[in-house]
């Protein structure tokens, strides 16, 4: 492990500064919307288009990888989205920032699908997991570093985009600096859609609703925490404390998810979060400390129902289905992911902020009904019980790592 | 040539985007130092800062090279580049402006050096003289164009820095997604700085000297336009001038120094410069026309000492000494060209703006003094002399250029 962190420590120092970029970037462009006054409901349509974008990177890139190889994709995306960064503060409107959204979408797509086959590539069977999990951790960690840094600027001046420009204009030059060769890499094969559903409705269905929760609470927590009246300090606390929950409660998350039956799992934690939600409407904006307690449970239960579907639908696939599957999954969720902001922040425009939590325990309230209608049709008699890959955070990875994990996990089994 | 082209055109597109972003820089630093109110010295000190960052970089971008490849260079040096264009605005005060503008002359050496090397590599020897003609051309076309740049928005506003953070960011794409190898490298070994003046006095004093001149030329230009009250427009145009009209006479330039001796030619042209620059200095700033015409004849004229004053090294090396001479001639100008714009706005500060030609006119006739004073006793048979190789007008490329021309011309002269 500690001859593998020599070799991929470059990789791990760029990844966590155009983490950090994104984070301060999320944060960022709401608070800049508001004091431009956007609408609510377009900014959401800005936040969501980083989804988007994000799609389009998973489907597109790794034929690029194959074609020009890991660091030149690397560094041409950090760059493309250095200059997106920056481009933010020079066209102040709803259609460039949409464009510009979806670009930084696309970027961090392919940051993320670079380092995570760099690392699959480098590591062995031994130290897969942990290594996965670490670029987890780091990713995490730094975007919540990166929303901290929106409280130390002024979001109407242009020293903020600068700085996640910049970020993004360093972190690419570690990994080139380094003269490790890149791995050769190929691409999956996915399963279509219909097929994936009918075989795993609970996956499917489980990862598209809850990453509508997901989208929202990522793209829209920082609009629904400004129109709080939430200070900028607060802002970025909130939106911190919403990454690094997840990475908090990514753990003991993912080894309690192989103690119960999959759907009850999924349901039970669904419903806490819809309680959970309820009491985040009630509480008044100006408790602070009550708003923070809450979300760190709601935000690490939120990012980990990814990895839960992700277990639900291995489940009831055959082995050679799973590296397929978990790209199409990625789909899915990403299609709910944007959905989220677009949907959320509709919802603030019409009742105001405290709707945004009624609306999150609204999506976990159909989740409850979904996962129940589906258990009560049919009890899973043929179910496989595999063991759930540990790195659980949607937005912190590309449908790649999902399909490294389970790769690794069909290893594991055929040994 | 054609199939050159199809291998190397990211490279070509990347470095003019880069380019084009320097010239726009270069420009809009003086401008914004004149409206913050910084000392004209101290804008001169800013500016030169590029050209010691440039040595730097000239000096250290071939190892890095060896180490991690020509691609992959470029990629880190542009992309730091775009970064430092857009902390200027945020720092505003003279130390970090120069810090800044050292580390964007280092980057850029960087990016001259990788495109000069890799071009080198593509092109045989009958197509390296049309390749890096090829260079120079996009070379002053994209400075050309990235000073028109200034007056597309505001130079108050912190637009015209973002464009040309974009400009390099955009420049880097080309060249990583261009799935052409890097070639391999190496360094070529200087010769010793000593060593060299004393084999080659007229060429590597026209150089250094030719430094002063062109580096005031290129970094101080923009000071004097400001100083002068040109408007924005005004400034642009007269930084554009300077590119594009070296541009078009590079070539009949390049034939006719062919046909003369080489210090007499010398002496020729740093004499018209002393005319023209001293008919300038008396030129009221408000008759724009007159000052653009006689910018352009000057700017083409001063621009080309550099391949002139190249082709009189030469003149006095053996073919097998002519590659490490021309990475220790750059090391000459580029000291020149570092003292060029602090000494230029010493002027400018201490009588008025005028004097930025009166030093331009100075320099000039200090190379006619000194090429008299080592004009060769004897005049070289003109067989023996080597053809003036291409690219015969420089002032913006690294010091490989000069060393790949000289080996071309090596390769030409030795037979292949």
């Amino acid at each position: 492990m500690r001859q593998l962190l020599a070799s991929v420590w470059p990789l791990f120092v760029g990844l966590a500064l155009c983490s950090a970029s994104l984070g301060l970037e999320g944060s960022l462009l709401p608070l800049r919307a508001f004091d431009e006054h956007f609408d609510t409901s377009d900014t959401g349509i800005v936040m969501s288009g980083y989804f988007i974008g994000f799609l389009v990177g998973a489907l597109i890139v790794p034929e690029l990888i194959r074609r020009v190889g890991h660091a030149k994709v690397f560094a041409a995306f950090a760059s493309i989205a250095a200059a997106s960064a920056i481009l933010h503060a020079s066209f102040v409107n709803i259609p460039s920032w949409l464009v510009l959204r979806i670009v930084t979408g696309v970027c961090i797509a392919a940051l993320y699908i670079v380092t995570e086959t760099w690392l699959n590539d480098r590591s062995s069977n031994d130290t897969r997991g942990k290594i996965l999990n670490l670029y987890v951790m780091v990713n995490g960690f730094s975007a919540g570093i990166g929303s901290l840094f929106v409280s130390i600027s002024n979001p109407l001046s242009y020293d903020p985009f600068v700085l996640a420009s910049v970020l993004f204009s360093i972190g690419l030059v570690p990994l080139l600096l380094s003269s490790r060769p890149a791995p050769t890499y190929q691409a999956a094969r996915r399963i279509g859609f219909r097929r994936l559903a009918r075989k795993a409705p609970l996956g499917v269905g489980a990862i598209t609703i809850s990453s509508i929760a997901f989208g929202a609470l990522v793209g829209a927590g920082p609009i629904y925490a400004d129109k709080a009246q939430l200070t900028l300090t607060e802002v970025g606390t909130f939106m911190a404390i919403v990454y690094m929950a997840s990475l908090v409660f990514m753990v003991p998350l993912g080894h309690m998810v192989d103690r119960f039956d999959r759907g009850r799992f999924i349901g039970t934690m669904s419903l806490i979060n819809a309680v959970l939600a309820v009491l985040l409407a009630l509480t008044p904006p100006d408790y602070e400390i009550v708003l923070y307690i809450l979300i760190a449970p709601f935000s690490g239960i939120c990012f980990a129902h990814y990895g839960f579907s992700l277990a639900a639908t291995n489940d009831v696939l055959k082995t050679e289905e799973m590296v397929g599957a978990g790209a199409t999954l990625f789909v899915c969720a990403s299609t709910g992911m944007a959905l989220g902001p677009i949907l959320s922040t509709e919802v603030i425009e019409e009742w105001g902020p405290a709707s945004f939590f009624l609306f999150l325990a609204l999506v976990y309230a159909l989740l409850v009904l979904y996962v129940w209608s589906l258990s009560s049709r049919q009890r899973e008699a043929t179910t496989l019980r595999r063991r759930a890959p540990v790195p659980v955070a949607p937005g912190l990875q590309s449908p790649r790592a999902t399909s490294i994990l389970l790769e690794d996990e069909i290893l594991t089994r055929e040994r | 040539m054609k199939q050159v082209l199809r291998a190397t055109w990211p490279l070509y597109l990347g470095m003019a985007f880069a380019v084009a972003s320097n010239g726009l820089l270069g420009s809009l630093l003086a401008v914004r130092a004149f409206d913050e109110g910084f000392d004209t010295s101290d804008t001169g000190l800013v500016m030169a800062g590029f050209f010691m960052g440039y040595l730097l970089g000239a000096l250290m971008t071939p190892k890095l090279i060896a180490r991690i490849g020509h691609a992959k260079v470029f990629a880190v040096v542009a992309s730091a580049a775009s970064g430092f264009a857009l902390l200027f605005d945020s720092f505003v005060n003279v130390p970090v402006w120069l810090l800044l503008r050292i580390a964007i002359g280092f980057c850029f050496a960087a990016i001259f050096i990788v495109t000069e090397t890799w071009l080198n590599d593509r092109s045989s020897n009958e197509t390296r003289g049309q390749v890096l003609n090829l260079y120079v051309m996009v070379t002053y076309a994209a400075m050309g164009i990235g000073s028109i740049l200034l007056c597309v928005t505001d130079p108050e506003t912190s637009n015209l820095f973002i464009l040309a953070s974009v400009l390099i960011s955009f420049g880097i794409i080309p060249v990583l997604m261009s799935t052409a190898p890097s070639p391999a490298y190496e360094s070529p070994r200087r010769m010793g700085l000593i060593k060299l003046l004393g084999k080659a006095p007229l060429g590597v004093g026209v150089m250094f000297l030719t430094g002063m001149a062109q580096g005031a030329l290129i970094a101080a230009g923009p000071i004097y336009a400001d100083k002068s009250e040109l408007t924005t427009i005004g400034i642009a145009a007269f930084m554009s001038i300077i590119y594009l009209a070296s541009l078009v006479f590079m070539v009949p330039l390049g034939h006719l120094a062919d046909r003369f001796e080489r210090g007499r030619f010398i002496i020729a042209m740093s004499g018209i410069c002393v005319v023209l620059a001293v008919v300038q200095g008396l030129t009221p700033p408000s008759l724009e026309v007159v000052l653009y015409g006689l910018t352009a004849i000057f700017s083409a004229l001063c621009l080309a000492h550099y391949g002139l004053a190249l082709a009189a090294t030469n003149d006095a090396l053996a073919p097998d000494e002519m590659v490490g001479a021309g990475a220790t001639l750059f090391i000459f100008c580029a000291l020149g060209m570092i003292l060029g714009p602090i000494v230029a706005t010493e002027m400018i500060e201490a009588w008025r703006p005028p004097a930025f030609f009166y030093y331009l006119a100075g320099v000039h006739a200090l190379i006619v003094a000194y090429a008299l004073a080592f004009l060769p006793r004897r005049r070289l048979r003109s067989q023996d002399r080597p053809r003036l190789s291409p690219p015969p007008a420089f002032g913006l490329q690294g010091p490989l250029a000069t060393a790949i021309a000289l080996s071309g011309e090596v390769r030409d002269r030795t037979g292949p």
